[in-house]
Order: C-alpha cells, then structure tokens, then sequence
C-alpha cells in the first residue's frame, strides 16, 4: 500500500500526505489550534522514531498514525500541554506557530469523518453516538430506544467496527 | 503552506536523514497546503474515532478511554509562571460546563467569547459612566493561567471575573489546585468594563506560553460582527 511504503521510506510525503487529518483530529479534541498544531508535530516525530515498529497487520499506516495522535492528545489533554518526548529525541527544533499557522489550522473544514460516521446504518450511527459521545450506558439507550440491551450492544459494536474498516482504507 | 508546517517539515526531513533509515533522501516540500488530504472532523466524530483508536482489535494497545480521560492526580503541574498577579478563587466558580463548540480553547487552558475569528462582538451596557459587557470564562480544570491587559490599555479596559469585583482588573491567575471533582471545565462569570466600545487586546499565559488575542467589546474587532443587539454608548 502507498501509504505504508511512504511511512517506510518517504516520510516527507507520509507528512504532506496525512497532515490535515491529523490537524483535523486534534483539533477537533481539544478545540485549540496551538495546541493541535503542537500534537500534530509531536504525533509525526513520534511516528518517525516508531515506523520499524508498525506492522500492517495493525491496520493501515492512517489508522496507526491517528491511534498515535489519539493518545498523544488524551495525554495532552490530561496534562494541560503537549509533551514533546519525540521531538526532543529526534533533536527536533521547537516551533513557534505563528498566527499563519494556526488560522491554517482552524480553517480546516469539518466534513470526511463526520461523513464516516454519516455512512452507518441510522440505527448503528444513533447507538454509537449514545454510548461513546453521550456517555450512556447500554440499559439506558436500550430504554430511550425501546430494544433489548443485547441489541444496542451489537448495534455500537458493528458500528465500531464499521468504523474501523473504514480507517483502513487509503486515504482519500 | 505555512511557514510553521514548512518548518515542521524540514524539521522532519532532518530527523530522518539523521536517524539513516530512509534510503532515499525527501524531497523538498512545496505546495503542502494544496497537497495535503481534504479530510477533517467534527469534535463529535473525533470523539467517536477517539475510542475506535485507542480501543478494539487491530489497533495500537488500548490504554486509555475517552471517558476515563479526565484530569490525572499524578499529572505534574505545568512550570509556575513568573508574573504575578490576583488570583482568581476557585470557590467563586459556577459551574463546569464546557465552552460552546463555536469557541476555541486558548492554549490548552481557557475559552472567551467576543474573539473575532469565532464570535460577534460581546453587547455592552450603561454601568454608570462606562459600559460593561457581560462574558464568560471557561477554565480547563486544573491547568494554571494567567489572563492580562496590557498596562498601555489598563486606562480604557478593565475586567472583573469571580466575584471580586475590580479588583483583578489587570492580570487574573487561576493555580492548578482549581479542578472539579469529575469534570473538564471550570466556569466562571465576569466581564469588561470600557469607556468606549473598543477592540480589546488581551494576554493569555500558560505553561510559559504567551498568546495575543482579540475580544470585541460593544463593536467589532476588523471583520468582526458587531454586537448581536445594539449597545449601548
């Protein structure tokens, strides 16, 4: 796959390649460009320093680039700032974002994930919201939506699923 | 392209020709801005993804979940600052909801309306000889900041938050001890006193990071819409 043999052997074009959505993932998180643009940096150095680790076997390099940027930004995020461990260790020059840089950052539209998500099932896109974005528990979503709770369990888990097949997919 | 993704960039290319595991050597990088992927999220689906990355088969080891995601106990608190200033009291506090989507998060630290990329200007009323205008103030739970206006616009602008009144009129501190029990956010309410309608300059500080920004106080900041009623003047 492209993406894989860019992470392996053209890192500058895996860069070019998935910066906005990594931009856009972090951004969406913390709500704060700064500190997006400070993830994204971080997330790629990390990356950088962990490709002979990655196996396709995980996924897709996409996906295994966003899990990255998904734990960078809940450590992030539980800290207050942005831990810049590979950077330092690759020797990385800290980067002062300009106001350039972060109105690029926020004018980043929202669109491809959300139409992800747009793609399941109604049935699958309404339990997955309830139960990860809304925080209630399968009894609960199962008495709000009138299904035994067996049924939202499989409805969240296929969502789930669903979503993870599509991250797997190249990049569009 | 921006400058600081450029320089992301080359920072990169150096990293890895240093680390001599790509055989090829990168190409120099142009046109990133029109090169890179149309793809972004919304703070609902990252939310959604947040858990389809760190949790399930075939992904990196699951370590965290976004709903267990809140402030850590063993987190170490960020660097003291070095000004000083009034410290806003964690008990004044109302609430611990977090800031609307439309409002983004300054520094990790603090959301505030009225900013000029994200919001109309904030309406203002009579309050004696000057004009108040109502805001509020959203404080990431348990960070530490400091927001202040700048000494040359302390004659035109001051601000209260809490319920002190003027006194922290100029540099207001809130310390890390400031965290709700099982929330994200901190909210307090306050506001800007003004002799005239103006586009106020403020200071954002945190974790020795410094951000200018932007609030329209009673009219617009340039490109900015005005207040959504008419204020007073």
């Amino acid at each position: 796959m492209e993406a894989e043999r860019e992470l392996r052997e053209d890192f500058e074009r895996f860069y070019r390649a998935n910066l906005k959505v990594v931009l856009s993932y972090c951004v969406a998180r913390t709500r704060d460009p700064e500190l997006a643009a400070d993830l994204a940096a971080e997330t790629f150095a990390a990356a950088l320093t962990a490709r002979d680790g990655y196996a396709p076997a995980q996924g897709s390099a996409r996906r295994w680039l966003l899990g990255i940027a998904a734990h960078k930004t809940s450590d992030a995020l539980r800290r207050g700032h942005v831990q810049r461990r590979a950077q330092r260790q690759l020797g990385m020059a800290e980067i002062t974002w300009s106001e350039d840089d972060l109105a690029y950052v926020t004018s980043i539209e929202p669109g491809s994930l959300d139409l992800v998500l747009a793609e399941l099932p109604e049935d699958q896109r309404r339990a997955v919201q309830a139960h990860v974005v809304d925080e209630l528990g399968y009894g609960e979503i199962a008495q709000v939506t009138g299904v035994s709770e067996q049924t939202v369990r499989k409805r969240v888990s296929r969502g789930l699923a669903a979503l993870r097949r599509q991250l797997d997919q190249e990049p569009r | 392209m921006t400058h600081g993704f450029d320089q992301l960039a080359r920072e990169l290319s150096g990293a890895e020709r240093r680390l001599e595991v790509g055989a090829r050597r990168p190409h120099t990088l142009h046109g990133l801005r029109a090169l890179v992927l149309p793809l972004a999220t919304s703070a609902v689906a990252a939310a959604v993804l947040a858990v389809v990355l760190l949790t399930g088969a075939g992904g990196r080891r699951a370590t965290t979940h976004l709903r267990n995601s809140g402030p850590s106990s063993s987190s170490a608190p960020p660097a003291a600052p070095r000004q000083h200033g009034w410290m806003l009291p964690c008990g004044q506090s109302v609430g611990t909801q977090p800031p609307p989507r439309a409002i983004h998060v300054l520094l990790g630290a603090l959301a505030l309306p009225g900013r000029p990329d994200e919001s109309r200007a904030l309406q203002t009323g009579r309050d004696g000889a000057r004009l108040f205008a109502k805001s509020g103030l959203w404080v990431r739970s348990g960070v530490r900041f400091q927001l202040i206006v700048p000494p040359a616009v302390r004659e035109r602008l001051t601000m209260t938050w809490g319920n002190a009144g003027e006194a922290n009129h100029g540099n207001v501190m809130i310390d890390p001890a400031c965290r709700a029990a099982s929330a994200r956010w901190v909210n307090f309410v306050g506001g800007y006193w003004v002799r005239h309608p103006m586009c106020a300059t403020l200071i954002v500080v945190s974790d020795g990071r410094r951000r200018r920004i932007r609030i329209g106080i009673g009219t617009g900041c340039p490109g900015q819409p005005g207040p959504a009623a008419p204020s007073q003047r």
